[in-house]
């Protein structure tokens, strides 16, 4: 779920971006988002996409651990329920 | 999950912290030439009914957030598209503050240091605060507002030292009427800053003593309004409008012009330090929001969410515009109408008319 809102949320901020760069530079929805992740200049674009890296990595982490723990608690609850 | 709780004062603190945030930064309602203060003064006015609006709605159904409200009054398709929606505007929002605050800082202190490295630490530390919780975001605000304060007062009095203030350059006053000052009010000033605190319907729910909260909220929005129309006097009479107009931090420009004897120079460090402050805070509020909603729409503690929302923050805060001058046309011309009229007014309005019929019904139904 983590990994799924992170995914989600910068589907809709792009969409957001791409709207309003459509309305202020007339352009079309491709050259929006063409324009909004390669631009001509983007010098130091490698830090937050390594930052957004990171975030995704901690998502990962993050579903792997609820996965984990749902996991157990229904091996506990099993085994409770067990005669 | 555990409740977390703000006292009255650190509601007051964060309260002034948000709206001075990105708004001492750009310069609210310069558009008024030098009437902007008088548009700021009216501004506040209108900030007081907004702060009783959003607190009526939080009074309505107590002990909820916004998207908990949503749930009571649309049941829980709709709350689900809505709070996407929220989380969407709120990490927009967030992303533009964090915009507002890298332009700073490569103009002022680091013009060297590329903007996204500037942008991935500043998210970092704000993930990280947000990840520990709104308690100790409010702890910072109290342990800072002093200063803020303090600061400002020192500006005023060394900028009087200086002798650089003029006041003629704020005559000829409501030269063109009262109709472009009010043109101004709405819908610049009345969503850029006040209607921002639509934040705080997640925040109100924390207040320990929700009687004062509201008194408490007005005071704050008193304190920051007339903070923001002592810092457009004071930008008005000593640059004039032109220069004002044409500054892109005019706070920042009239520091610089400060000169006691030629002994006290370099007030910018401490303007700087108001600005971070204020973006800081600004910026964590629409974070802390933003992960509110998400904890509402997956039902995960929203501490889950915290640095991831802020690494993509740190990324749409460099691919919000291209540049500082496109940062800026977005933030004039299409975000009040399109994003903050919307948002701010619109669906807290109706949420609100709805709740009051729930609430007459339900009482009717009682009386029967």
């Amino acid at each position: 779920m983590l990994t799924f809102s992170f995914l989600l949320v910068i589907f809709l901020l792009t969409i957001l971006l791409a709207v309003f760069d459509m309305m202020i530079l007339d352009f079309s929805i491709w050259e929006a988002l063409i324009n909004l992740y390669f631009p001509e200049v983007a010098t130091g674009r490698s830090f937050v996409y390594t930052g957004v890296f990171f975030g995704f990595v901690i998502c990962i982490v993050g579903d792997f651990r609820l996965y984990k723990k749902k996991k157990l608690k229904k091996n506990h609850a099993e085994r409770d329920g067990s005669p | 999950m555990p409740k977390e709780n703000l006292s009255l004062i650190q509601l007051l603190t964060l309260t002034i912290n948000f709206l001075i945030g990105s708004s001492i930064v750009v310069g609210v309602g310069l558009q008024a030439k030098n009437d902007a203060w008088i548009a700021l003064a009216a501004g506040t006015m209108a900030g007081f009914a907004i702060v009783w609006f959003y607190h009526k709605i939080s009074d309505l159904v107590p002990e909820k957030n916004i998207y908990q409200i949503f749930e009571y009054v649309y049941g829980k398709k709709i709350t689900i598209l809505l709070s996407l929606l929220y989380v969407t505007y709120f990490v927009y929002l967030a992303s533009r503050v964090v915009r507002d605050f890298i332009e700073l800082i490569s103009a002022s202190i680091m013009p060297h240091t590329p903007i996204e490295f500037i942008s991935l630490t500043l998210m970092l530390l704000m993930g990280y605060i947000i990840y520990l919780g709104i308690e100790v975001l409010a702890r910072i605000t109290e342990i800072f507002t002093p200063y803020i304060l303090g600061f400002f007062v020192l500006l005023g009095i060394f900028l009087i030292a200086s002798g650089t203030i003029d006041i003629q350059n704020i005559k000829p006053v409501l030269s063109g009427g009262v109709f472009p000052v009010a043109k101004v009010v709405f819908p610049s000033i009345i969503t850029f800053p006040f209607g921002e605190l639509i934040a705080f319907l997640i925040i109100f729910p924390a207040i320990t003593k929700r009687n004062h909260s509201l008194k408490f909220s007005l005071i704050g929005v008193g304190i920051a309004g007339g903070l923001l129309t002592l810092s457009s006097l004071l930008t008005i009479t000593t640059l004039g409008t032109d220069i004002t107009q044409r500054s892109a931090f005019p706070l920042l420009s009239v520091a610089r012009l400060v000169s006691v004897g030629e002994f006290i120079e370099r007030m910018d460090s401490v303007v700087v330090f108001i600005m971070m402050l204020g973006i800081l805070i600004k910026g964590a509020v629409f974070l802390f929001s933003a992960t509110k909603g998400l904890e509402h729409i997956f039902n995960l503690p929203y501490r889950y969410f915290a640095v991831p929302l802020a690494m993509i923050v740190s990324l749409f805060s460099i691919l919000v515009s291209v540049n500082f001058a496109d940062h800026v046309e977005e933030g004039l011309t299409l975000v009040p109408k399109f994003l903050h009229l919307p948002f701010q007014f619109g669906v807290p309005g109706i949420t609100m008319v709805i709740i009051l019929w729930k609430k007459r019904k339900q009482i009717k139904k009682r009386k029967r």
